[in-house]
């Protein structure tokens, strides 16, 4: 080698370092794939209802360069059954990781259903992949029957609101008054203390925009109100609620999910809370909210929280 | 030697632009890869500068490099995995070599030449170069352990300053070809 100036020291180091950098890098890149997709957990309730078939959104999680596709799943508790239809939805990217959605539309409606018993309870499924790879998933709970609700029904849905910060609104118009007995739901183990709400019955603001939208209505005046506004009750834990609550005109039904358990924070809830209610007269109701539903947020910091949390990284 | 080094001016210029038609690039760099290695096989042939040939080698591992990144759609400011980051440092060495070997080559001919002048402020040219893509292309291997939202602005910044320093190698390219018309008359 002939006599080098300066310069190609400092090249030839300056490689050196930036072939050392890379190696470090690389390496601690490697460590932070995953050998084979992670499924979030699902505790969802459904509801089939005539005609309509069921379609439920799963959520996993696959390398950012992953793109494969679902092509089948197959619920082993459903035996025989393989006509569901896979429908691979919008990706979340993020810096090492990619969160993909995919819907399965199941061809169920109450008449194919009544053969599968009352209440259809999903938990694990093998899913099959584009590249011909299949993997047995525990996708978490998935809670279906059948809408059998035939009972007269004395709330009307006057607005419903569900935000992307897991908090839910609902307010109705009770045709007569009627006493809350119980909230209940099929998911309570799952999502104990995990769900605030707050019921305010008879707010005198939702009696006025009542009145704005359908008129004045002298009978309404004569209702005793309660005095209580929606800002002064407070969010409780749903099953802490002290019940019953009679409702005259109105009801107001706010719900947020308080999840810390670091484990259950990337889990997926669609929650079918039932408000059980009886009229003065005796006669029995149910109301579902349907908009009780809790998606986590993801950050890339706390993707890694979740593999650490899993025992996966 | 005006027509060679015409010809890697050019050669530059092909690299340092993408005109796309849809998904379809109609200049990909491979073209202006060959236009330099064309320009500096003459140069090697009339100067037996071993440099040239060096340079040669690194330009032609550098468009390998290029087609792979095309088949693999590899781009460090969208995906994160180590095929992404291996080709991208392994091209900006190469790009670091070729240039520099294309630099010293350039300076030796000009020894033969009374261009003093010419020649040390090639070799500024050359200094700032490696100074500037060595530290570039260091931050960039710092890359999958920056937060994303930072990351996002210094690759747009680091890709701004190496094109500078690129357009930068083309125009000294075409200072040293004028300077040769003008040996030449």
């Amino acid at each position: 080698m002939k006599k080098h100036s300066r310069i190609y020291y400092v090249l030839y180091i300056g490689i050196l370092i930036i072939v050392v950098s890379s190696i470090i890098n690389i390496t601690y890149l490697s460590n932070l794939r995953l050998d084979e997709p992670v499924f979030f957990k699902h505790y969802y309730e459904m509801l089939l209802s005539k005609n309509n078939n069921g379609i439920i959104d799963f959520y996993y999680l696959t390398n950012a360069d992953d793109n494969k596709r679902i092509v089948e799943i197959y619920f082993p508790y459903i035996n025989g059954n393989k006509d569901f239809i896979v429908r691979n939805s919008i990706d979340m990217n993020y810096k090492y990781y990619n969160v993909k959605k995919f819907e399965v539309i199941m061809p169920l409606n109450l008449d194919t259903y009544s053969q599968l018993g009352e209440e259809l309870n999903l938990r694990d499924a093998v899913v099959y992949f584009s590249n011909g790879n299949s993997i047995k998933a525990d996708l978490g709970k998935i809670i279906i029957k059948k809408d059998d609700n035939n009972k007269k029904n004395y709330l009307d849905n006057v607005m419903t609101s569900a935000s992307s910060n897991n908090t839910s609104k609902c307010i109705f118009k009770v045709k007569e008054p009627i006493i809350i007995n119980s909230i209940t739901t099929n998911l309570l183990d799952e999502t104990k203390g995990q769900i605030k709400m707050k019921i305010v019955a008879d707010d005198s603001n939702d009696i006025e925009l009542i009145e704005d939208l359908h008129g004045n209505n002298p009978e309404k005046h004569e209702l005793e109100l309660n005095k209580k506004n929606k800002e002064e009750v407070e969010s409780i834990v749903f099953e802490d609620i002290k019940l019953p609550i009679p409702v005259k005109s109105m009801l107001n039904v706010y719900t947020e999910f308080n999840i810390n358990e670091k484990d259950k924070q990337f889990n997926f809830y669609r929650v079918l809370l039932t408000i059980n209610y009886e009229t003065m007269n005796g006669e029995k109701g149910i109301k579902r909210l349907l908009n009780v539903n809790y998606n986590p947020f993801f950050t890339d910091e706390n993707i890694r929280n979740f593999l650490k949390v899993r025992g996966i990284k | 030697m005006y027509k060679d080094l015409n010809k890697i001016f050019w050669g530059i210029i092909l690299t340092l632009i993408d005109i796309n038609i849809g998904w379809f690039d109609i200049l990909p760099d491979f073209i202006g890869y060959l236009l330099i290695i064309d320009g500096l096989a003459s140069l090697y042939n009339k100067t037996k500068q071993m440099e040239f040939n060096i340079s040669i080698v690194f330009f032609v591992l550098m468009m390998s490099l290029s087609i792979l990144f095309r088949i693999y759609n590899a781009n460090i400011m969208q995906d994160f995995t180590a095929r992404s980051m291996i080709l991208t440092t392994l091209s900006q060495i190469f790009q670091i070599l070729s240039v520099f070997y294309m630099y010293t080559g350039i300076i030796n001919i000009l020894n033969n030449f009374d261009s003093e002048e010419l020649k040390e402020y090639i070799k500024l040219s050359r200094r700032n170069y490696v100074y500037v893509f060595l530290i570039t292309t260091f931050i960039m291997t710092l890359s999958p352990i920056m937060s994303i939202n930072n990351l996002q602005y210094l690759l747009f910044f680091i890709g701004i300053v190496d094109l500078v320093v690129l357009i930068k190698w083309a125009y000294n390219i075409r200072l040293v070809r004028n300077h040769y018309s003008r040996e030449l008359n």
